[in-house]
């Protein structure tokens, strides 16, 4: 009962505006209070404000961050659509192609398909529309790009989803990469069929000199090898996570710095600004273990276990029920916020129905990602419409087909788990 | 109210240094952690304090100590959807409400962060470790990020019962803006 209240308290002060993060803090201090008064609240804010923030996994986000706001400062981002979009420009729907490719390395980058979707609007939505694309499609093109970039490493969500559900770092961002890399793919042959098929709203490529291809190579090329560098060295399991993010970090320092492109000045401006971000996640989490410690306490999450395995339907529609209830809430929710407030309680029932937690990582991440272009909600497509100046209504026309694309993506990944968990299980350990 | 804005702007300034500190935390942990890796990988000889130092220390320092100036910026992530559709004036009282609830929860930090910190003065508490780094350094981080939130807040609650919009700043479309930091942390570049 007192579980059931504390939870209905932790709604009302999200729907009031409250930050998640204080949201949970003052719902599970006040269940605290109800359950033992205020020596068990103090008890707990005294053992949990350090704890939850001092592991060594977690430097993983901030040092990650920090490498995203390094190269975002740096304006390498920048070069990467020009960069795409001559190397890829001669495929049919080229120019398209060349928006996917880029918003993934962007988004991969700076771990945020809102950012990634802003960015875009304002260089490449023009360079389609000069090109002939209908604004439908190229707005719809720009929204859906961003979400792509969740699964490519270094991600976050994936990040912050292995250390709630204490799962390998490692594993969880190699997990991501095949099923990143097959969304990536499969919106290319949706493009290049669309421009083949329907040429007016996708219009065919323009080929490019070689000697464009190899100058823009200059600056994106360092970037890509420092991904793959980062990756590489996780999957083969040389270096631990948090180590990765901190070298790759430095290594974006460095690179802007040679570059030229990154002042003292702006090296300052991306650790405050990511000291900002990484200062966000961390509150949530030490909200959540307040919250968490509540519903601990109340044994909620093991009344939720076993209510769900009592329940005589198969395993696999409670599956789609919780996949369903991502997806919704990815339309309005922070992925931050969702894998905090829902992992927690959803774990345990995913794990006693014998899925596998990387893989339940994995789809949650992605489905979640998928909410954000979802009608009539999808938060990305919002951004699109915002900067530039269309009606929404007409996004999310354009986007039908991509969103398809994304589901059939989600549903294929969801039948075949091999499909994500090949890759992290011929890793060493 | 001259007393408020006052109140904002000397809270604003204790923000600034603050930030700075977390920022510097955050430039350390990556060159430790860096370094360690390049000691250990090319000279066989990792440093050995460079986790404690980490973990216990940066990390703390980096979270608590931006926790308020990032309140202040809207940097933490809000659900916004039911509070654009409020009238201003409820809207006021909504979040004059919200800062009434988070006050008692940071003095709940701020005295049981001190409590700790004393102690492990009066006990000479150090981290078990190669370097015996003391522990109410990592100890009083916290009653100063909760403690400088607490003003944050009061300041803030004071603007709203007085009439004002408190602050948080104010956006076009604070659902967007809130709900991802990088975006609006990028055009305007970082204004003052």
């Amino acid at each position: 009962m007192i579980a059931v209240l504390g939870s209905l308290l932790l709604v009302l002060l999200l729907a009031m505006g409250m930050p998640v993060a204080f949201a949970m803090a003052v719902s599970g201090v006040a269940g605290l209070f109800a359950v033992g008064g205020l020596d068990l609240v103090m008890g707990m804010v005294k053992s949990s404000t350090i704890s939850s923030v001092n592991s060594y996994e977690l430097i993983t986000i901030p040092m990650f961050i920090l490498m995203a706001e390094f190269i975002i400062i740096s304006r390498i981002a920048d070069e990467l659509f020009d960069a795409t979009a001559v190397w890829v420009g001669r495929l049919p729907g080229g120019l398209g192609v060349a928006v996917v490719l880029a918003g993934a390395l962007f988004g991969a980058i700076s771990g945020s398909s809102t950012a990634s979707a802003a960015t875009l609007s304002s260089t490449a939505l023009p360079a389609m529309m000069r090109q002939g694309y209908s604004l439908r499609t190229a707005g719809a093109l720009v929204a859906i790009t961003g979400t792509l970039a969740i699964l490519i490493p270094p991600s976050i969500a994936l990040v912050l989803y292995a250390i709630i559900a204490d799962v390998s770092v490692g594993k969880l961002l190699i997990a991501g990469v095949v099923p990143g890399l097959l969304s990536v793919m499969a919106l290319i042959t949706l493009i290049i069929g669309m421009s083949l098929f329907r040429p007016k709203a996708v219009p065919p490529g323009i080929r490019h000199p070689w000697s464009k291809k190899l100058s823009v190579l200059r600056i994106t090329l360092p970037m890509l090898i420092l991904f793959g560098a980062v990756t590489g060295v996780l999957y083969a399991g040389i270096t631990t996570p948090t180590e990765a993010s901190a070298m790759g970090a430095l290594a974006a320092l460095v690179l802007g710095a040679v570059q030229g492109r990154l002042t003292l000045r702006d090296a300052g401006r991306a650790l405050v600004s990511a000291a900002r971000v990484s200062c966000m996640i961390a509150i949530i989490i030490l909200g959540a273990h307040i919250f968490g410690y509540f519903f601990t306490l109340t044994q909620t999450a093991t009344a939720i276990v076993s209510w769900v395995s009592g329940l005589e339907v198969s395993v696999y529609w409670v599956m789609l029920v919780i996949l369903v209830i991502y997806l919704i809430l990815g339309c309005f929710l922070d992925q931050v916020a969702i894998l905090i407030l829902t992992v927690p309680i959803m774990l345990p029932v995913v794990v006693e129905l014998g899925f596998d937690p990387v893989w339940f990582g994995v789809m949650v991440v992605m489905v979640a990602e998928v909410g954000m272009i979802t009608p009539p909600m999808g938060l990305n497509v919002f951004v699109v419409a915002r900067y530039t100046g269309q009606p929404v209504h007409e996004i999310f026309a354009g986007i039908l087909p991509f969103f398809a694309c994304m589901l059939g993506m989600v549903i294929i990944l969801g039948l075949m788990p091999e499909i994500i968990l090949w890759l992290p299980g011929q890793m060493s350990n | 109210m001259k007393w408020i804005s006052l109140a904002d702007r000397e809270v604003a300034r204790l923000e600034r240094i603050a930030i700075i500190g977390a920022s510097l935390c955050m430039l350390f942990m990556m060159l430790v952690v860096a370094l360690d890796v390049v000691m250990r990988y090319l000279f066989r000889a990792p440093l050995g304090w460079g986790y404690d130092l980490v973990a216990n220390f940066l990390m703390v320092g980096a979270t608590f100590l931006a926790v308020s100036e990032t309140f202040r910026r809207g940097g933490h992530v809000a659900v916004n959807l039911f509070q654009n559709m409020m009238r201003p004036n409820v809207r006021r009282w909504v979040d004059a409400a919200s800062a009434l609830m988070v006050i008692p929860v940071l003095l709940a930090m701020v005295v049981t962060g001190w409590q700790s910190t004393a102690r492990a003065v009066a006990r000479d508490e150090t981290i078990p470790g190669i370097v015996p780094w003391p522990m109410w350094a990592s100890y009083i981080l916290v009653p100063i990020g909760a403690g400088l939130l607490m003003l944050r807040m009061g300041a803030h609650l004071a603007d709203l019962l007085s009439g004002g919009k408190g602050h948080v700043p104010e956006t076009v479309d604070p659902q967007i803006e809130t709900t991802d930091p990088a975006v609006d942390t990028r055009p305007e570049g970082d204004e003052r």
